[in-house]
């Protein structure tokens, strides 16, 4: 008996191929931050491109902090998405994948003087 | 009527309001009628009509269901060259709206300088502005209203209860070229919120009135780190420059501030004026204090007066209190953690020309008017020695309610650190705290005026006096380390002193203290 062979539908196409396009990258755990009153801890993390970072605020905060893109790599698009536009104090998050590579520093705009911490993204891309 | 013509009328009337045209009439008889703006001023003069735009929040059959959404529409609508002149004014119906709202001024596509929210009925409590289940950007809505980078706004006629961090929160970033001058919030209500019912920060001027809030974690009223003309600016130096050459005050007028970790804080706050208000049932009442958490140290050049501080006996240590804090205190001293002080009236943390006259201060346990500095020299409780009480008169206060209400161990206490502070013209027979009796009375307790000393002339630390600490007994009650520094921090309830069974009635208010259970107090 001759089995027909039928074209897999798109959407299966695009679901088999889904895991290979987003890599390893995707699944590594996101780099935490800790956002605390005058401090994000730590203050320096190094990742490789396309890895995430995740922020999130300490439940023993008294201060609202927020997460300010100070200076980022030459050339970057859509820089305002990697600052919060609200503040908070405890009981949030805030999550950002870098996809460019370079030199990432941030402040917390009320605490400015007190508050930095510096991304610094690899060139290899995939894992983090 | 004719029965076609009613129906027209409603369609009409439905059309317009959709557009958001009507509530124009509602908005101006609380802010103020166009249509009186526009009488004429003389023969053929007519004065400009301020043109009003109103953006109408309600639950079903308005333009917008939330007050977000009317807030951005409002904003890009101010965006637009030809609406400058327009006032836009955010009308939020009756109602409880779970999220938390967001000015945030630094967005370029959106203008909300000058912008008003109101709620559409006087009773503030109709309108509100709930943080429980409410979503923001960051996950849990953080404040029912957060205006960032923006000057002229005006907040009136709602509650904003159960938030994350604030009830009413208007700031600028310590970044240059951010501000939020002119605020005014009026007619709200905060309760119930993790840090701050009315909070500004960083701001030029701006207004708090006609106001409640209980049940914060932190204070009802805050008003942090007010800017400096440069961002340099200090009070050290042997002559320093005014914070600000032309000051632009903050007015807190006619509020009411009960069971909150503090009635009023002010961290770094200046040309602050408090009148009129009543502070009761709080952990403390009244309490501008210098911190190394905030720019512009110290706290400074405040008025309080004509207020009602009674009754900051409110324990929230205790398990059994309503609202737990979230107050860092005032930092580690000598390794112990030093809280702020409860059962007191007006405390002065730090800060420097204040002025605290004709209150009605009473019926607070520990304390009715305390003053003490951060010892920033060999304790390093303020980095920069910043924290220092100096020339902060205190003056013309009625204590303990005529005798019938007195405050608990003493109605004036000091640490006898600082200098140019001064007490004059309290009510006669007021009970002042005299330390070891080492150094006289009078030279803690000088009468006004006492010659201005500048804050690198002074000290921060007097071991002498036995008020500050006492060296071997550093949990004594009677000196602020050891008070406030209590360990379990509820055991400052410990030295109160409660000079009348009950309290009398006063107007139309019932003290609330909260109730230690078995075992909870640990005193010796």
């Amino acid at each position: 008996m001759q089995i027909a062979r039928r074209p897999l539908p798109l959407a299966a196409v695009v679901l088999c191929l889904l895991p290979a396009a987003a890599g390893a990258g995707s699944s590594a755990k996101p780099k935490l931050i800790t956002v605390a009153d005058f401090y994000f801890g730590p203050d320096q993390v190094t990742i490789k491109r396309g890895a995430t970072v995740k922020w999130v605020w300490a439940a023993t905060n008294t201060y609202p902090h927020d997460v300010h893109l100070k200076q980022g790599p030459k050339g970057l698009a859509h820089k305002g998405s990697y600052s919060t536009r609200t503040s908070a104090v405890t009981n949030a998050r805030f999550t950002r994948a870098f996809e460019t590579p370079g030199t990432y520093r941030f402040i917390c705009t009320i605490h400015l003087t007190q508050m930095k911490l510096t991304v610094t993204v690899l060139r290899g891309a995939g894992s983090s | 009527m004719n029965h076609r013509f009613a129906v027209f009328a409603l369609a009409v009337a439905f059309c317009v309001s959709l557009a958001g045209l009507t509530p124009a009439f509602s908005a101006a008889s609380e802010l103020g009628n166009p249509a009186s703006a526009s009488a004429k001023k003389g023969k053929g003069q007519k004065k400009a009509v301020p043109k009003v735009k109103v953006f109408l929040v309600c639950k079903h059959g308005c333009q917008f269901r939330t007050i977000q959404k009317a807030v951005n529409a409002a904003g890009a609508f101010k965006r637009e060259k030809k609406n400058a002149k327009t006032r836009a004014i955010v009308e939020v119906m009756p109602g409880k709206y779970v999220e938390g709202v967001v000015l945030d001024g630094t967005r370029r596509k959106k203008n909300f300088e000058g912008l008003t929210i109101i709620g559409a009925k006087k009773n503030p409590r109709k309108t509100i502005l709930e943080g429980k289940n409410a979503k923001g950007e960051l996950g849990a809505a953080q404040n029912g209203i957060e205006v960032v980078d923006v000057d002229g706004v005006i907040i009136k006629n709602m509650w904003a209860r159960n938030y994350e961090s604030n009830g009413f929160f208007v700031h600028a970033a310590t970044q240059s070229g951010q501000h939020c001058d002119g605020y005014t919030m009026n007619n709200l209500v905060a309760s119930g919120n993790r840090s701050y019912g009315l909070f500004a920060k960083g701001c030029l001027g701006g207004k708090m009135l006609n106001s409640t809030g209980f049940r914060q974690g932190d204070s009802a009223f805050y008003i942090g780190e007010t800017p400096c003309d440069t961002t340099t600016w200090t009070n050290h130096g042997t002559a320093p420059a005014p914070c600000q050459a032309k000051p632009k005050w903050s007015v807190l007028r006619n509020d009411v501030s009960y069971e909150n970790v503090l009635g009023y804080s002010g961290t770094n706050s200046k040309y602050v004026l408090i009148a009129e208000s009543d502070f009761f049932n709080n952990g403390a009442g009244i309490v501008p204090n210098t911190l190394d958490s905030e720019g512009y140290e110290p706290n400074g050049w405040n008025v309080f007066e004509k207020n009602n501080v009674f009754w900051n006996n409110y324990n929230y240590f205790l398990a059994g209190s309503a609202f737990k804090t979230v107050s860092g205190g005032l930092g580690q001293l000598a390794g112990v953690t030093v809280n702020y002080p409860t059962g007191v009236g007006i405390v002065l943390y730090g800060g420097a020309n204040n002025i605290v006259r004709q209150n009605n201060v009473f019926g607070n346990y520990k304390w009715g008017v305390a003053s003490f500095s951060g010892p920033g020299e060999s304790f390093v409780a303020n980095v920069g020695d910043d924290a220092k009480n100096i020339n902060n008169q205190i003056v013309e206060n009625s204590m303990g309610l005529g005798g019938t209400d007195p405050n608990g161990e003493f109605d004036f206490w000091n640490d006898a650190t600082g200098g140019g502070n001064c007490w004059s013209a309290n009510t006669a027979g007021s009970s002042f705290a005299p330390g070891n009796g080492s150094i006289p009375l009078n030279t803690i307790y000088p009468a006004c005026p006492q010659p201005t000393v500048l804050a690198d002339q002074v000290r921060s630390l007097s071991l002498s006096a036995g008020l500050q600490v006492i060296l071997g007994d550093e949990s004594n009650p009677s000196t602020i380390l050891g008070y406030a520094g209590q360990s379990p921090a509820q055991n400052q309830q410990c030295s109160w002193v409660r000079r009348v069974p009950a309290h009398p009635p006063f107007e139309s208010f019932t003290p609330v203290e909260v109730a230690a259970q078995p075992g909870e107090l640990t005193c010796k």
